[in-house]
């Protein structure tokens, strides 16, 4: 057997074609693989209509900012439209844990939706703390649909610990 | 994300350009009834001081300016998303009211409703016997 037989995805080989792809158009620019990824392409727009994108999924899990001065780690967490007393936070063995119940305010029987891009329902993400924060002493509050999370470092244990290497 | 300007309508009419800089796009869910659509726009970390509702030949824009919380002093160590202004148009149906729009902003949730005319809601002709 010819070696260029056994490469799947070769444009340019001449044996061993069917006839469906002998009948199609050439398409030099597009390997089979390239065209599988257009057509999913065309398959998610048509779906999905003008979907607005880059600041979209369709995960309800918040999105998150971290931030640090020297004395603090912050936590952003993006959750529009919620009610304080539906948004729960707890520190467990060096984590953080966001949970939360978005709720939706229309009726459904106000004659359904026409759009829907917005996300509803239970959400939860844990985030991972390093140990150098005071995790116990932890404090949020909720603005404009924002949760903000403010830990204190524990500065005696940011400092780390030294471990000499000698020659052995 | 667009890349248009963000005009500012300032309070004496005048409309100014902001530097020009990226908008997102926020999240959007419509629904109606027989008297109202209803919009529900998120944008996270927008005030109701920094969103500008604004109607001009049938297009309805809205605008949420981000202004992000006291970060002097702060550097950031891991980002999933950007600090950025929202911004969206939509088109409106001759069938709104435009004068009875009204707009709250509550949580980084903007919500609107937009009346329908008198005209277009069903109504009930009653019939009598002649």
């Amino acid at each position: 057997m010819n070696i260029r037989d056994m490469i799947p995805f070769n444009k340019n080989r001449e044996h061993g074609m069917t006839r469906t792809e002998r009948s199609l158009p050439p398409q030099p620019t597009l390997t089979p693989f390239n065209q599988l990824w257009n057509d999913m392409d065309t398959f998610f727009e048509n779906f999905f209509g003008e979907y607005p994108s880059s600041r979209q999924d369709f995960s309800l899990t918040p999105r998150i900012n971290l931030s640090e001065t020297d004395n603090v780690l912050q936590i952003e967490a993006e959750m529009p439209g919620m009610e304080e007393k539906d948004i729960e936070l707890a520190v467990d063995e060096g984590h953080l844990v966001m949970r939360g119940e978005k709720r939706r305010e229309c009726n459904e029987n106000d004659g359904g939706r026409r759009r829907i891009e917005c996300s509803y329902g239970r959400f939860e993400r844990t985030i991972p703390l390093p140990d150098y924060v005071k995790a116990h002493e932890a404090k949020a509050k909720y603005r404009n649909g924002v949760l903000y999370v403010e830990i204190p470092k524990d500065p005696k244990r940011s400092e780390g610990k030294r471990i000499p290497v000698t020659a052995g | 994300m667009n890349s248009d300007t963000l005009t500012r309508r300032e309070e004496n009419g005048t409309v100014t350009r902001e530097e020009k800089r990226f908008a997102f796009t926020p999240k959007c869910d419509i629904w109606e009834n027989q008297n109202s659509v209803y919009l529900e726009v998120e944008m996270p970390g927008v005030t109701d001081q920094n969103v500008d509702v604004s109607l001009e030949d049938g297009i309805l824009t809205i605008l949420g300016r981000v202004e992000p919380l006291n970060l002097e002093g702060y550097s950031r160590v891991y980002a999933e998303y950007e600090d950025g202004n929202f911004e969206r148009s939509f088109r409106i149906s001759d069938e709104i009211d435009e004068e009875k729009i009204s707009a709250t902003m509550k949580h980084g949730l903007l919500r609107l409703e937009l009346p329908k005319r008198e005209a277009v809601k069903p109504r009930r002709i009653s019939v009598t016997a002649a």
